[in-house]
């Protein structure tokens, strides 16, 4: 009987350091980017300065203030103890700019079973993409946001999103061919009725290229360019 | 002797709190309201809407908002030995198309000299308020979409945001009858008045 009783006051500290450790679990994991995955944001190949050119010929820019790359890490506990961490790399791109607004591009890989998730913001219009489900599961304009939860076995359906992602074959802007195109169309706005003419309403991203188009909801249409002048 | 020692960390405690310098009371300054005389340097009217043209011919209208507001002033280290009371001319102009914002702002906070400030699109500017400060950038006349203005200041941006880059405000041509007659970006690109 005594040696129950010397087990459980030594299990007992060690219950206690073990649950009070952050960086120590039973089962530690890390969860990689997809290669694929990775070349819709190629960070090491989109420019300091995006240019950006609207269809009545005015030049905008985006400059790039914050780049990262590491793991962010997510735990799983029982009774106190971590059981499980999780270290998910995570690859990021910020850029701001003069004319107000940003723009922001990431990627967070997965775990089981969702896949690495793409997401997306700018000038105020967000959305994040999981490549595996193929779904749209976040979209986010100002302070308000449409998502769908995570559940264990994919996302479930707690709100009806309405906005879209289709990937094209091509984009033709006015100075290039672009191939292999996401392209995020934001149809959420109606429902809440605080809609501005500047609304981010189109956004095309190119494999290898980043951010090519977009377009606000009163039609005007930025393309990417190549040269400020 | 043992109320003695009692009393000791008591001692020690009171010592402690009064070795700490007080802070003086903080001089206060009024410099009342802004002199209307100050109100020229800025030709804008609330409500007013200007319009600037691209050099690519796209017109941009600006909505005009101005007003005067109190303005508090501490300046504080340690303690705040300053506080000063005064009041700014304010205008914002808004555009109706997805450009920057406008704002310009004159006050006395200096009684010494008007202090007149201009940001146009993370790029800040010192107006001039006297005619020294401005000798060096005044020229006579400018042509801006082809009309001649007349005492035009050519100012170059003195600051933009930290680290900022790509395609910013670079320069503004200003005068106080007419206000900025030119803006004009880092690329070449431009914005002219336009009395269209």
């Amino acid at each position: 009987m005594s040696f129950p009783k010397i087990s459980l006051f030594l299990l007992f500290p060690l219950l206690l350091l073990a649950a009070c450790n952050e960086n120590h679990a039973i089962k530690k994991e890390y969860f990689y980017l997809e290669e694929d995955h990775l070349t819709w944001l190629p960070a090491d190949t989109l420019p300091e300065v995006l240019l950006m050119r609207d269809n009545h010929g005015i030049t905008y820019s985006f400059f790039r203030k914050e780049e990262r790359h590491d793991f962010n890490k997510s735990w799983t506990s029982f009774l106190g103890i971590n059981t499980r961490m999780s270290f998910n790399e995570y690859r990021s791109l910020g850029y701001g700019s003069s004319f107000n607004g940003g723009f922001d591009i990431s990627l967070t890989a997965g775990f089981p079973p969702y896949g690495d998730e793409l997401y997306v913001f700018l000038n105020g219009t967000a959305f994040a993409w999981d490549f595996n489900f193929k779904t749209l599961h976040r979209v986010e304009y100002g302070d308000l946001y449409f998502s769908k939860l995570m559940a264990d076995d994919g996302y479930e359906e707690t709100e009806k999103i309405l906005s879209t992602v289709e990937f094209l074959d091509t984009l033709r802007t006015s100075e290039r061919l672009y191939h292999d195109i996401l392209h995020f169309s934001f149809r959420d706005l109606p429902r809440n009725g605080q809609t501005h003419p500047f609304s981010v309403v189109d956004i095309y991203l190119a494999r290898h290229w980043g951010l090519v188009r977009y377009d606000l909801l009163n039609g005007i249409r930025y393309e990417r360019v190549y040269d400020a002048s | 002797m043992k109320k003695s020692l009692l009393l000791l960390p008591l001692a020690a405690l009171l010592l402690m709190l009064t070795a700490c310098p007080r802070c003086p009371d903080p001089v206060e300054i009024d410099n009342g309201p802004l002199p209307d005389t100050a109100l020229i340097y800025v030709p804008y009217h609330n409500g007013e809407i200007i319009r600037f043209r691209h050099s690519r011919n796209m017109a941009v209208n600006f909505s005009v908002l101005r007003g005067t507001y109190p303005q508090d002033y501490s300046a504080c280290g340690e303690c705040c030995n300053l506080h000063l009371r005064y009041e700014s001319n304010l205008t914002t102009l808004t555009p109706d198309y997805p450009l920057f914002k406008i704002h310009l702002e004159i006050s006395n906070l200096d009684t010494a000299s008007i202090w007149f400030a201009a940001m146009v699109g993370g790029t800040a500017f010192r107006l001039p308020t006297t005619p020294e400060e401005g000798e060096e950038i005044r020229v006579d006349s400018a042509l801006v979409d082809s009309l001649w203005y007349h005492n035009v200041f050519l100012l170059k941006g003195q600051w933009g945001e930290p680290g900022e880059e790509g395609i910013f405000v670079d320069s503004i041509w200003y005068n106080y009858t007419n206000g900025i007659l030119k803006i004009i970006m880092s690329n070449g690109e431009y914005y002219e008045l336009s009395k269209d």
